[in-house]
């Protein structure tokens, strides 16, 4: 399965998407731990480009790939912001950011994802989730 | 992705919000706008049931932390009861989840409350004499 989107950047158009998607992801024999992480990441990767990368600009987009097949699912998604420096971001489980309410949602993507890696100055974001069974 | 919420005003300044659904980008605003007349001084202990939560993300538990600070600034309680799994482990991940405000059931929470109030009624009494 392959779903290639260009969303614009509002939290109404990426809801809409993340719901659509999940209920195909749903029809995949799944484990409930897989389908939460999953969602979950897809869902912090388009925030994060929608509202850091494209200041949730009516005008910009958010382009979205997505590959599933027997044993994986490979997640990529691009922002037309300007970038940003993914390897300094704070840690958010040290004592001094813990009262912080923010800056969470890429620590959640690579703890719940196998792999996750910025390129393109960190406009671009590719998640893989390898399946604790074969679908 | 809805979020259904309701609110309970117990006696003795407890409050007790129920989440139903998914916490998340397209939730967390409308939960916070409901909740911010609940975080006043008058509240002594606000406690979220999150039995039927079954989805949350960033920026749902960047709500929740938001409302635990502005709670405990204000010198009162703030507890979470009824964590799925799946919800107690993101906040497990993210280091959130500090167990004096956390209880497995509404039944646990609320002896712990039992205990404070009789705590209090004695630091009152011990006071008088």
């Amino acid at each position: 399965m392959i779903i290639q989107e260009r969303i614009p950047s509002s939290v109404e158009a990426l809801t809409e998407f993340i719901v659509r998607f999940y209920e195909t992801l749903k029809t995949l024999a799944l484990t409930e731990d897989d389908l939460f992480h999953i969602k979950l990441s897809l869902e912090e990767a388009l925030v994060n480009a929608a509202r850091h990368g494209n200041k949730l600009n009516a005008a910009l987009f958010v382009d979205v790939s997505i590959s599933v097949n027997s044993d994986k699912i490979e997640i990529t998604v691009r922002d037309e912001g300007r970038g940003f420096d993914h390897e300094h971001l704070p840690d958010p489980t040290l004592a001094e950011n813990l009262q912080k309410t923010h800056g969470r949602g890429v620590y959640l993507m690579r703890k719940l994802m196998d792999e996750v890696r910025y390129f393109d100055a960190g406009r671009a974001v590719r998640v893989v989730k390898f399946f604790k069974h074969q679908i | 992705m809805s979020l259904d919420i309701k609110f309970e005003k117990r006696d003795q300044g407890i409050v007790v919000v129920y989440l139903s659904g998914s916490l998340d980008s397209a939730t967390y605003a409308d939960f916070e706008q409901q909740l911010k007349p609940y975080i006043v001084p008058e509240t002594r202990v606000l406690m979220c049931n999150l039995a039927y939560l079954q989805y949350i993300s960033s920026m749902g538990v960047s709500v929740i932390l938001r409302a635990r600070k502005l709670v405990q600034e204000l010198r009162n309680t703030f507890m979470m009861t009824n964590l799925q799994p799946q919800i107690q482990r993101v906040f497990e991940i993210i280091n959130a989840l500090p167990l004096e405000c956390v209880f497995q059931s509404v039944k646990e929470a609320d002896k712990y409350l039992l205990e404070m109030q009789r705590k209090a009624i004695e630091e009152k009494g011990g006071g008088a004499h």
